[in-house]
């Protein structure tokens, strides 16, 4: 294959590894024009806690080594990554986000999915910013790649703004109620969130462990598919499935289109966008029915108290000894964690299990394939905004990020994001196509579809961060 | 917090949404951890909210003691 006439920090990750393989290029040269993108942009993103160049020089030049001598690790072989800063990795320090790591030494080992991640080639260009603890949507002081004043989400804000900007060609993330599929969505990249426990956690912070998933951020899905595939490791779950991308007909797909408000209730550039989505569906023939599932409606408070009471047992020893060093809308989530009653979590469990069954519910009596749902009911928001007015209705930003994209953190399904479309000011608005338990490679089938089929985001020249070279 | 628990803590039978803040601090102490008026009070607000928004979770979509409760699966029961 001839590597495209483009520079290699404008490729994806999938492109980049052929390029490698084919000798087109090296991972030195990978690195060298994804340090120079960097160096270009970073001051303006802020998307890193910290880029190793050291580290990531390393890996690359013995990579290359490996590549010259026919040696692939994997099939990342080259392609450099970022890492959110709640995953450990070895030799550099985890700090969340948080001022109570800001003394933390560097880990001793590599969370599990960073290890298979460099066993399958991959180069770990650094650590991205995280809302503080993973518990938050604004991930400051990174910024949108799309409109520099507005925030990049959160809690994975700074994988979603690196990999937007080009600075990365996939990161991590993790999401509890929303934190891969939000940065996701307002930079316009696609994001997974894959069946619960698929992916495992184990050296990554946790928020909650009953809700914390762990999964990819990229820019296409074909990216997101083959880092999934990586991160859920061989042998697991469907993972010689899920990349490369089984073939679909969308003509045989059945979506399930939620109209119950929690879902539903968007602004009208989203609501238009999603409108469209529909559209192009029902014309490549997939056949759609209108679904309701009210429980959905319980989202939030049963969200809550999960978090609240699972981030207090996590964080026990934090909040006895320095809760003065957590920001105070955390510090009373977590505090009212750690005296929560049992019988109440317990009972945002049993709830759980009722919301639950009901998606379990509508997926078996409609027959359906996926649901499609806006993965946010608004485009990109600005630091300083703690409401916005959705239809009349005025709410906070997270509830209103959350609602729709939580629960499916309490009922585990896969989730893709991916872009539909933009908004009249140009800003990214996003789909979630939402799937059955484990069926992930069936999922992103539907996914590649539809990116085929919907028409590339393109913005203007003279944004901040050009990113009409990026595809 | 249902009423019941509320009276178990404060001892004054005050339903849950008029569970004080000095109470709330005394959980806390009981606990091992050190919170002001202020925070137990803002502790107690959430705490209330929280017990508020499950309650009428409950009455609208139903969780029966014999939900499952204790162990998560996607998919699947529990």
């Amino acid at each position: 294959m001839t590597p495209p006439a483009s520079q290699p920090w404008q490729w994806g990750a999938v492109e980049a590894a052929t390029a490698v393989r084919d000798g087109a290029v090296t991972p030195l040269d990978l690195l060298e024009s994804v340090l120079a993108r960097i160096d270009a942009v970073e001051q303006s993103v802020r998307a890193f806690t910290h880029v190793d160049r050291d580290g990531a020089n390393r890996q690359a030049e013995q990579l290359t080594r490996d590549a010259r001598e026919g040696t692939f690790r994997g099939p990342l072989h080259g392609v450099p990554i970022a890492i959110k800063d709640i995953f450990d990795v070895a030799g550099l320090a985890t700090r969340c986000g948080s001022a109570l790591f800001t003394n933390a030494g560097p880990a001793t080992a590599d969370a599990a999915v960073v290890a298979r991640l460099r066993s399958a080639g991959a180069v770990v260009v650094g650590k991205t910013a995280t809302h503080e603890l993973a518990c938050g949507v604004y991930t400051e002081p990174a910024r949108n790649p799309w409109d520099l004043s507005l925030c990049c989400g959160g809690s994975s804000g700074g994988s979603g703004a690196a990999v937007a900007a080009g600075e990365a060609m996939a990161a991590t993330g993790s999401d509890t109620g929303g934190s891969i599929r939000i940065p996701a969505a307002v930079c316009g990249i696609v994001g997974i969130k894959p069946t619960y426990d698929l992916v495992s956690r184990s050296g990554v912070a946790a928020l909650s462990w009953t809700l914390d998933h762990i999964g990819p951020l990229a820019r296409s899905v074909d990216d997101a598919a083959l880092v999934l595939r990586v991160m859920i490791g061989p042998g697991r779950g469907n993972s010689e499935s899920v990349w490369p991308i089984p073939a679909i007909n969308l003509g045989t797909t059945t979506f399930g289109v939620p109209d119950d408000p929690v879902l539903a209730r968007a602004q009208p550039s989203v609501s238009s966008a999603f409108d469209d989505t529909c559209g192009l569906l029902e014309d490549a023939g997939s056949k759609l029915v209108n679904v309701s599932v009210p429980e959905l409606a319980e989202t939030l408070a049963i969200e809550f108290a999960i978090v609240m009471a699972e981030a207090a047992s996590y964080y026990d020893r934090e909040l006895r000894d320095r809760s003065s060093l957590i920001s105070e809308g955390i510090r009373v989530l977590f505090q009212s964690g750690a005296v929560l009653p049992s019988e109440d979590y317990l009972k945002a469990q049993r709830l759980r299990s009722v919301l639950c069954r009901a998606l379990d519910r509508a997926f078996a009596e409609h027959g359906l394939d996926a649901m499609c749902t806006p993965t946010v009911p608004m485009p990109a928001y600005a630091p300083t905004d703690t409401h916005v007015t959705i239809a009349g209705r005025e709410e906070p930003i997270i509830d209103a990020v959350v609602r729709t994209t939580a629960p499916f953190n309490l009922s585990g399904l896969p989730v893709v994001a991916m872009p539909m479309g933009l908004t009249e000011e140009g800003l990214p608005v996003s789909v979630q196509f939402v799937g059955r338990a484990y069926q992930e490679p069936a999922l992103l089938a539907i996914a590649a579809e539809y990116e085929r089929l919907r028409e590339p985001l393109t913005v203007n020249d003279n944004r901040p961060i050009n990113r009409q070279s990026l595809r | 917090m249902s009423e019941r628990g509320a009276e178990r803590l404060d001892g004054d039978h005050a339903p849950a949404g008029q569970l004080g803040a000095a109470a709330v601090r005394q959980m806390g102490l009981a606990r091992g951890l050190e919170w002001t008026l202020d925070e137990a009070a803002a502790i107690r607000d959430q705490l209330v909210s929280t017990h508020e928004g499950l309650r009428l979770a409950e009455v609208r979509i139903g969780a029966t003691a014999e939900e499952p409760a204790s162990k998560f699966k996607p998919g699947g029961e529990g």
